[in-house]
């Protein structure tokens, strides 16, 4: 019983999403695109469009890099549905969505999941208070709504921070500081992967010049440690520890929190899809192959959300798929994959650098305060978990039974791996053998209404 | 145009223009321009706290993508809304979101 059928469904109209679009319309196959958003781009290039007749040159040249993109997506011919949600992909490859109220069911010969990444948790103290934002927060209010907060503190690490902090001193907005808690580790397991960095002079180049940029306007404090936030129904201030030992505290209403992106799993999870652990990055990954093919023989998966590379290698990805879904239509297409993958690789080239120097210390994945809140949604602390650990958990979905941490709103999107490295910790288990939290539908939110609105969903 | 500081959350950097709409929060009528997010048009207006969660905690928007579910408010009488997915209408009555073991005193 569905509504729709079409020949290729696209699951996010991000770079990856946007770019198969315009494959496989350009093709002649009948595609459609799914985003939960009310404009195309994802997180990287949202607003883009709306953007685009304003041109505040604050947001810089990575962003306007999508303007071509997203303009050819917006003329490639697809069917595009937002402010849409996925709630679930069934084993008959029904794909279940919610939209203004009403749910509905479509269905697709191939379907490609290109749901993109989300930011790594940074539990440090205080990091629930009202006034602490993740920084992709702080850098989607500045693209979506033209707001900034002076007098922000950004605190963590990675390529977002820079870009958002270069953006905020580009719009006119004070930042009080830069607090980079990159440790000498990390830039001695990067160091020797720096050569093949230098295949992406483009992107070193631009991060040199962000650098250099807020230099000149903020202070930048690297080697940070233990970083706590004060306050009591909102931000008052933090406190950190300097590479030589000395313990700062610092006034602030805003502090902006980042550890890097992870891809975002929950749905490929929820599909039933094989997973792998991705030890040097840290992170879930769906195991596909070379064209982002999952476990599912229909199924494919581009962008971030298969290993994070960037807007620039996620565009790639979703090329390479969809041109692997014509070339199953039985048009070949073999040299121009060859070229995609040859380029998606060019684009990899920085990320084995990139990922070692930017995985968080363990202090800032694993909270150091017993009272340090893990899972957001239900309020269960470190302390908490350890409880339930000590009771005998042995794992994420036991432990989810324990202590009520992975079973709010957010589905563990925030706490999933914190608990997972907990576990390994104390049982000295490996990341991968522990595994994740059994993800079930629904992974985006569905009242019994809408669910109800859903033809043929009553026996007649 | 000059965008000055004040003592606000956060500030404008830029003219948005748009139709303006009036919507509620709690007891105050709030103007927004039609089309921003509930989170952005809230905490354009200095509201950062938007809904308290077990053991007393006040929260506030975190990530502004849907995906922490940290900005969860009720909007015309439906509990459990994201305010950084949903967009502002006019007339919207919002309120903030108490978690369901206290009793709704806001100490901020």
């Amino acid at each position: 019983m569905t509504d729709q059928h079409f020949q290729v469904a696209i699951i996010g109209a991000g770079p990856a999403g946007m770019a198969a679009a315009c494959t496989t319309t350009k093709a002649g196959l009948h595609t459609i695109v799914i985003d939960d958003q009310k404009d195309s781009g994802g997180q990287v290039y949202r607003n883009l469009r709306a953007n685009h007749s304003l041109s505040p040159t604050y947001l810089g040249d990575s962003y306007y890099a999508g303007t071509k993109l997203s303009n050819d997506f917006a003329a490639c011919g697809a069917n595009y549905w937002t402010d849409c949600a996925v709630w679930q992909i069934t084993s008959s490859h029904e794909i279940a969505l919610v939209s203004r109220g009403e749910a509905k069911l479509i269905t697709a010969d191939y379907i490609i999941i290109a749901t993109g990444a989300i930011e790594r948790a940074m539990p440090v103290k205080g990091w629930t208070l009202p006034g602490v934002m993740s920084v992709g927060g702080a850098q989607t209010l500045l693209k979506q709504a033209a707001l900034g907060a002076d007098d922000a503190v950004f605190v963590g690490s990675g390529p977002l921070l820079y870009l958002t902090v270069w953006q905020y001193i580009k719009a006119g907005l004070s930042v009080r500081a830069v607090l980079d808690t990159t440790g000498r580790s990390q830039w001695l397991s990067a160091l020797p992967f720096a050569p093949l960095a230098f295949l992406q002079p483009d992107m070193l180049a631009m991060g040199q010049k962000w650098l250099r940029e807020i230099r000149q306007k903020v202070d930048v404090i690297t080697n940070v440690e233990e970083v706590e936030i004060a306050g009591r129904s909102q931000v008052e201030g933090l406190s950190y520890t300097t590479s030589s030992g000395e313990r700062i505290d610092l006034p602030a209403k805003h502090v902006f929190l980042h550890q890097g992106v992870i891809p975002n799993i929950n749905l490929s999870m929820a599909t039933g899809l094989e997973h792998r652990w991705d030890q040097k990055a840290h992170y879930w990954a769906p195991v596909t192959d070379a064209t982002g093919k999952s476990s599912d023989e229909q199924i494919y998966i581009a962008g971030d959300g298969s290993g994070v590379g960037g807007a620039k290698a996620a565009a790639i990805t979703g090329q390479l798929s969809a041109s692997a879904i014509v070339a199953r239509h039985g048009k070949p297409r073999l040299m121009a994959q060859l070229y995609y993958k040859l380029r998606h690789l060019h684009f990899l080239s920085i990320r084995p650098f990139l990922d070692r120097l930017y995985l968080p210390e363990v202090q800032f994945r694993i909270p150091q305060n017993d009272e340090t809140i893990i899972c957001r949604c239900e309020a269960v602390t470190k302390a908490d978990i350890n409880g339930a650990l000590g009771s005998g958990a042995t794992g994420p979905n036991q432990l989810k039974a324990f202590s009520r941490a992975g079973m709010g709103r957010c589905q563990g999107r925030t706490c999933g791996l914190m608990v997972q490295e907990m576990i390994a910790d104390h049982t000295g288990q490996s990341m991968a053998a522990i595994g994740y939290y059994r993800i079930r539908p629904p992974v985006k939110p569905i009242t019994l209404a809408e669910l109800a609105s859903l033809e043929g969903a009553w026996p007649q | 145009m000059d965008f000055p500081r004040g003592d606000l959350m956060f500030r404008s950097v830029m003219t948005k223009t748009g139709k303006p709409v009036e919507f509620q929060f709690e007891d105050e009528i709030i103007t927004a321009i039609d089309g921003d997010n509930v989170a952005a048009a809230l905490l354009k207006a200095d509201k950062i706290q938007f809904r308290t969660a077990k053991k007393h905690d006040v929260r506030g928007p975190y990530c502004m993508m849907g995906v922490c579910f940290e900005c969860l408010v009720e909007i015309d009488g439906r509990p459990n809304q994201q305010a950084c997915q949903a967009i502002i209408r006019d007339g919207m009555q919002i309120r903030r979101q108490q978690a369901p073991d206290l009793d709704g005193e806001y100490e901020g």
